[in-house]
């Protein structure tokens, strides 16, 4: 018993620098979807609606939470780069092509459901329900990978 | 008048062939759905299954998970795993839930060699779970993700798998997905699982809900010789200054 609590505070003494872990989020296909990276210059395409079909001619179904919370925060910044009001007011005006779920389970039921569907979910939400799509080359886990942050 | 018979003959047998397809149509149709609605399939009933050919091996494991989930001894628990992968060495979730519990790094690694090695005689739930940890101990992230997050789509109130889930999504600082695990799973009754989260909360800086789970750790296990240990950690991560008073003052 002693030893579990003491193992316990460790763990978390040696964790607690990491606490505030930089978040990252995997960007998720259905997985009959063909396209297994993308350049981040193409993924901003894809989220603000500048590109919306793919190279078969399929529709593109954009899925994210709100993203207005804190978990999209990077979404904002790096893909949108829009506030939270903007992004707000843009998702309204493209209903058509940009869908909100309350949930990463929600994203992750849509996206695995709908061909044609791209949407971003936390990493430790992962299924093998979907496709994870590289950005740049990279998967989520690796070095530089493009929406890592705070 | 003759042939009227035949002809009525032949309708009597393609009656009672078609009676006896009907039947057997009706009998296939409420087997699946007796299927459907078994606790086996029900994500809100169904039990991580433990496969050993001794009664005894599972015995052991499941007094093992009890006392280090519901009673919070870990040495004992350990000591009782030791004896249950002696008795059937095939018992792969045995072997794992060793590896996991363990407190002997050597031990720990030994184990999951083990538990991967005999995953064939396991059920393929059983299988998955070893692979999670396999892969997390091979470095394959993003796999050993979505195999637990499978474990849990399809265990998400088993007590053992929202332990083993929290605890390494906790061990890898994913402390507000771990706690959204154990919130989802309605389990409240696991001492090892309040006092888990109350480091979980604590870490986000929700001390209100830190100390709150502590004090229903506290109330579950009010002879724990360790229960004064959580205040001045969570004090000084909230930012208090640590002072005998601060330390000794709750009842932990």
């Amino acid at each position: 018993m002693n030893r579990r609590l003491v193992l316990t505070l460790l763990v978390f003494v040696v964790s607690l620098p990491c606490a505030v872990q930089a978040k990252q989020l995997a960007i998720i296909a259905d997985k009959a979807n063909a396209t297994s990276n993308l350049t981040a210059s193409e993924l901003a395409k894809i989220f603000t609606a500048r590109n919306r079909s793919w190279s078969d001619g399929k529709a593109i179904t954009v899925v994210m939470r709100d993203p207005a919370t804190a978990d999209m925060q990077i979404v904002l910044r790096k893909l949108l780069n829009m506030t939270a009001e903007q992004a707000h007011a843009f998702v309204l005006a493209h209903r058509d092509a940009i869908m909100i779920a309350d949930s990463d389970d929600a994203v992750l039921r849509f996206v695995s459901t709908s061909p044609g569907a791209i949407g971003v979910v936390d990493l430790y939400s992962l299924t093998q329900d979907v496709s994870v799509v590289k950005i740049d080359g990279k998967l989520p886990v690796e070095q530089g990978y493009f929406l890592r942050g705070n | 008048m003759i042939r009227k018979i035949t002809i009525f003959r032949m309708s009597v047998g393609r009656m009672i062939a078609f009676l006896a397809g009907i039947g057997l149509l009706l009998a296939a149709v409420a087997g699946v759905a007796q299927q459907s609605v078994s606790p086996q399939t029900n994500p809100l009933t169904a039990a991580l299954p433990l496969t050993t050919k001794s009664p005894e091996a599972r015995r052991l494991v499941e007094e093992a998970l009890t006392l280090y989930l519901d009673r919070v001894e870990q040495e004992q628990s350990i000591q009782i795993l030791r004896k249950a992968v002696q008795v059937d060495p095939d018992f792969a979730m045995g072997h794992e839930f060793l590896a996991q519990i363990s407190l002997d790094s050597a031990e720990q690694v030994g184990e999951q060699e083990k538990a991967f090695a005999t995953r064939n005689h396991a059920t393929s739930s059983e299988q998955m779970v070893i692979e999670w940890y396999q892969d997390a101990a091979d470095h394959k992230l993003i796999s050993a993700i979505t195999k637990m997050n499978d474990v849990l789509k399809q265990y998400p109130r088993d007590k053992w798998v929202v332990w083993m889930s929290t605890w390494w999504l906790q061990t890898q600082a994913q402390y507000e997905r771990s706690i959204a695990v154990y919130e989802g799973s309605g389990i409240t009754d696991s001492p090892g699982l309040i006092n888990n989260m109350g480091y979980n909360y604590a870490s986000i800086r929700q001390f209100d809900k830190a100390f709150a789970m502590m004090d229903k750790y506290v109330a579950a296990i009010p002879n724990d010789s360790n229960r004064r240990i959580p205040t001045p950690k969570f004090c000084a991560w909230r930012g208090d200054s640590i002072s005998p008073s601060n330390t000794t003052g709750r009842r932990w």
